[in-house]
Formats: structure tokens, sequence, C-alpha cells
């Protein structure tokens, strides 16, 4: 099947053949049959924001990102009163963790913070991460981020380098060390 | 592809947006698919306007039921005199089914159970096999509120299986939170979360539906009794936003019971029998992992001693395994006043009669 998306700007299509595109994908058990079912339910003029937050659920291990991410859309278009705004938001939170898709409607449309230290990859947002999750102890921390395999010495001044990295990169006073336990400030 | 309302009838939240767009405007199967949505979704001011709109007599009554079930604005009276024309086929399950909710949804159990075999029998008659499932779990779920002690658990644990293999996920949402429950009760803390996370997975495609927010309210109230408080906080923010008054009462249970918080009056009209009985009861110690396993063991039924040893020590010497499950006996007895008992040459929680083959009969 050749799969386009819908232009949900563009008006040349009806509910009925909607309708029929839905019932024959349904038919075949055709996974995309979701995404039809989503459109239907963003172009009926009924309450039923609800349904489409439930199809929405539903694709999520059917079809693409991309589609999820169209269908996510139709239901933010839906949401006229913003009931759904936070599950959008956090939605588009993950998506934007896990993908490089494109969510210039999403940031237009909600205020949508990202995480404090989201710029931080790699080893800098795994000591992050620890700190956050309490874990204080600077061996507990070098065990955590190097594995329990590593050289201890050399994990050591490497972990003496990626701290001083990380204070330089967020601030160097939000990560404390009292009485031997480090700690961050969030 | 054809829905019949008999196979309509069958389907959950999940099944009925999936169908919905296979009907004809206007249609029987339409509207009721529309009510039932609705109806999942707590959506009153919609049930409302559907009622308004629909020219059949018949479904604005059952439109205006649904919602009065919601609201709980109605008497023991009402709900009896309600649908007085008769209705066959498979609406009669249907409508009994309706009818024994309400009841129960106002603490009328025997009256509720009544109704739930009626509808158990006429579901059954017209291959509705899921909601004859259902019909006969809210039955046996009657029997445990008629008599508070009486556990049920060998029964749900049946009930459970059986929704299983007809992929009943309602009916085995259902069974799971009242097992979930009945642990909770005994202090099986550890065995209820088991069953609760087991309910809430099986019902993820049913987001905001009113039995997902049932058992959300139920997690958080095992959370706190876990001591997890940090999720249990994130969860009561999330469900502090639905607009469904009976979370929002049993919320303010929770609260009451774990955060001393007393922000408003409690409404007990509005809380369903389940979290009625918490608010009146005291909070509960939680039982070691042991103690659940053996309780896990004992709930489907008497066992006896040695193949509990077996199972609970294994590779011990028996005569220490023993002396091991006659103390572990003793201290769960000391918790739970007389939970478990000898008869027979076997151990079996006490007050965990079966009613399943009695009703099944029928």
């Amino acid at each position: 099947m050749i799969f386009k998306k819908i232009d949900l700007h563009l008006q040349h299509f009806s509910l009925e053949d909607i309708r029929a595109k839905y019932l024959s994908l349904l038919s075949q058990n055709h996974p995309y049959a979701i995404y039809f079912l989503s459109v239907f339910y963003f172009l009926e003029e009924e309450e039923n924001l609800l349904d489409l937050k439930s199809c929405y659920i539903t694709s999520k291990g059917l079809v693409d990102k991309d589609i999820q991410i169209h269908i996510l859309e139709m239901l933010a278009r839906k949401d006229k009163s913003s009931d759904l705004s936070l599950f959008i938001t956090e939605e588009v939170k993950l998506f934007k963790k896990n993908t490089n898709y494109d969510l210039t409607f999403f940031y237009n449309q909600f205020d949508i913070y990202d995480n404090e230290f989201d710029y931080l990859k790699g080893k800098e947002a795994k000591l992050v991460e620890c700190l956050l999750s309490g874990i204080g102890d600077k061996y507990d921390l070098i065990e955590s981020i190097y594995g329990e395999q590593s050289d201890l010495l050399k994990a050591e001044k490497s972990f003496k380098v990626l701290l001083s990295r990380v204070r330089k990169k967020i601030h160097c006073d939000l990560i404390l060390n009292t009485d031997g336990l480090y700690q961050i400030l969030n | 592809m054809h829905i019949s309302m008999t196979e309509l009838f069958d389907c959950n939240y999940a099944s009925l947006i999936k169908y919905y767009p296979l009907f004809k405007f206007g249609s029987e199967q339409s509207i009721y698919t529309k009510i039932m949505k609705a109806y999942y979704q707590n959506n009153t001011s919609y049930l409302r306007k559907i009622s308004a709109s629909t020219s059949c007599e018949f479904l604005t009554e059952f439109c205006l039921f649904r919602l009065k079930m919601i609201t709980r604005n109605f008497s023991e009276e009402e709900i009896e005199h309600s649908f007085k024309n008769e209705y066959d086929g498979p609406w009669k399950g249907e409508i009994n089914f309706c009818k024994g909710l309400a009841l129960y949804r106002i603490g009328s159990f025997v009256k509720a159970q009544k109704y739930f075999l009626v509808a158990y029998k006429e579901y059954k008659k017209y291959e509705v096999s899921k909601k004859s499932l259902l019909s006969l779990s809210n039955a046996i779920t009657m029997e445990g509120n008629i008599n508070n002690k009486n556990r049920l658990l060998s029964d749900y644990i049946k009930l459970a299986q059986r929704s299983l293999e007809l992929s009943a996920i309602d009916t085995y949402a259902n069974t799971c939170m009242n097992i979930a429950d009945e642990f909770f009760k005994i202090g099986a803390v550890k065995l209820a979360y088991d069953y609760i996370t087991q309910c809430i997975s099986a019902l993820q495609n049913q987001p905001q539906s009113h039995q997902l927010n049932e058992a959300q309210t139920m997690l958080l109230e095992i959370l706190y009794t876990l001591n997890r408080n940090q999720e249990a906080d994130r969860l009561l923010e999330e469900l502090s936003k639905v607009g469904n008054d009976e979370t929002l009462e049993a919320l303010k249970v929770i609260k009451y019971r774990h955060k001393q918080q007393r922000d408003t009056l409690i409404n007990t009209k509005k809380l369903t029998p389940p979290w009625k009985q918490k608010y009146y009861a005291k909070k509960i110690g939680c039982l070691g992992d042991v103690s659940n396993q053996l309780i896990l063991l004992l709930a489907q039924g008497p066992v006896d001693k040695d193949s509990l040893c077996i199972e609970l020590y294994h590779g011990v010497d028996f005569g220490d395994a023993d002396n091991r499950l006659t103390t572990l006996i003793s201290r769960i007895n000391r918790c739970q006043a007389s939970l478990i008992l000898w008869d027979n040459g076997k151990y079996q929680l006490s007050h965990n009669n079966s009613v399943f083959g009695k009703f099944d009969d029928i």
C-alpha cells in the first residue's frame, strides 16, 4: 500500500471517503486502519476527543512514529479547550527525546518546557541522571557511569574531568559535595 | 463487515471506538455505541445531548439511565421500575445488567445480585459470552458485598482464568481489581500490587475510562501503603485532574488515610462500596514476602502441609521447613486474626467459600 498522510489543512476529502477507506483497511486488518480511524474522529463533528486520544494510544504499537505524531497533531487541533494539553506536551517531549521529527506545530501551539539538563549527552547526562536519582557516593557514581569492570584509578581521573566539565556546563554551584557525598540542586 | 447488536453488547470500550464508524448515522447500533462511549468516559454533558437528540424512546430512556448511573441520582424503586416495557432478545440481558450495576452503586447488593444473575442467563442464551461472564463476575462480587467477610478469592482466580480464555479484558480487569482489593484487606499488599498492575495493563487501551480510574485509585492506595510515596504523589497529582466524582471522593479518602489531610468534607454517598469500607477501616500493616507467597497458594483453595513446605522452603530440611511454616502461620494469624485455618488435614484461608459453581449452573 502506498501510504499518504492527509493534509489537515485541505478540506478536499469527506468524512464518507475516510470512513470507506477505514472500513476497507479494517477488513484487511491493516495496521494503518488506526490512522484513518483517527482522521474519522478528527473530522466527525461530535464530542469525541477521548476517542481520538484512545486512537493515538493504540497507534503507538501499530504505526511509524511520524504517523503517531500526525495523529497527535489532530488531537491537539481538536482539543479546543486545552483539556489534554498536559498529555500532549508530555508526549511531544518523548518524541523530542527519541526522534528528529519536525515538532514545530507543537512548539508554536504549546508552552513546552524542556528538561533543564536536556542538552547534556552521554556520560554527562548519565552523571546528572545518577545525581538526580539520589546516588551521592563517589564510588557508586563511578560504578554507575563507567561500569563495574572499569579500572578504578583510571575511572576516578575521568570522573574528576567529567565532573568539572558538567559543573561548567550547568552551573558550578549546582553540584555540591557535602560530607563526602555529591548532590545536585534541582 | 457487519456487527450485530448482540456482538455490540459484547464490546469493550476500545472495540466500541473501533466499530463506531461502521454504523449508519442514527441507527440503533450507532446511538448505542455513542451512549456507551460517553458512559465509559463519564461524559455526562454529552449523554444529556444524546438523549435530547434521540428520537427513539427506548434509547433515550437507556441513555438517561446510563447518565443516572454516573450521577447516582436515583432510588431503588426508580431503578426497579425503569424500562417498564418488556424488551426481548439480548436487550433483556443489557437492561438487567444496567439495573444490577445501578443497584450496586447505591449499595443495594442483594437486589443487584438478582439482576446480574438474570443478565448472566439472558446474555448466555444469546451467546453474548464476554458480557455474560462479566454478569457472573458481578454476581459473585455482590456475594462479597452482601457478606463482607467472604473473600471469594478462589472464585475470583477461577474467573480471571476463564476471562483470559475468552479474551474478556473487562472481566479480567474487574476480577484482578477484586483480587487486589481482597489481598489488600488481609495485608498481602505486594500481591495486591501485582494484581492491580495486571488490571491496569489490561486496560491500557481504555484511557480515561471509568474502570481505569478506579484501578489507578486502588494502585494509589497500595503505593502509599507500601511507602512508595514519590510514585504515589505523582499519581495523585495525575488523578486529581480527573473530573469524575467517585474518583475525586476516593482521593479524599486516600489523603485522609495517608496524609491526614481533610480539606473538604467527604461525601460518602459518592464513594463506591470498596472505598466506603476503606474510609471506615484502619490502615493495615504489610505482610512479608513469604507470607504473601503462602497467601497466594492458599487463595486458590485448601493445601496440605507437605505441599506448602515444598513450595515455600524448597531445599530446606523437612523438619526445619515444618517449624518455619508453623511459626509463619502463627505470625500471620497474630496480625490478621484467624486468617489461616487448619481443617481436614489442610490449611486454608478463612471465609474463602465458593459460590462459582452454584451460580454457573443457573
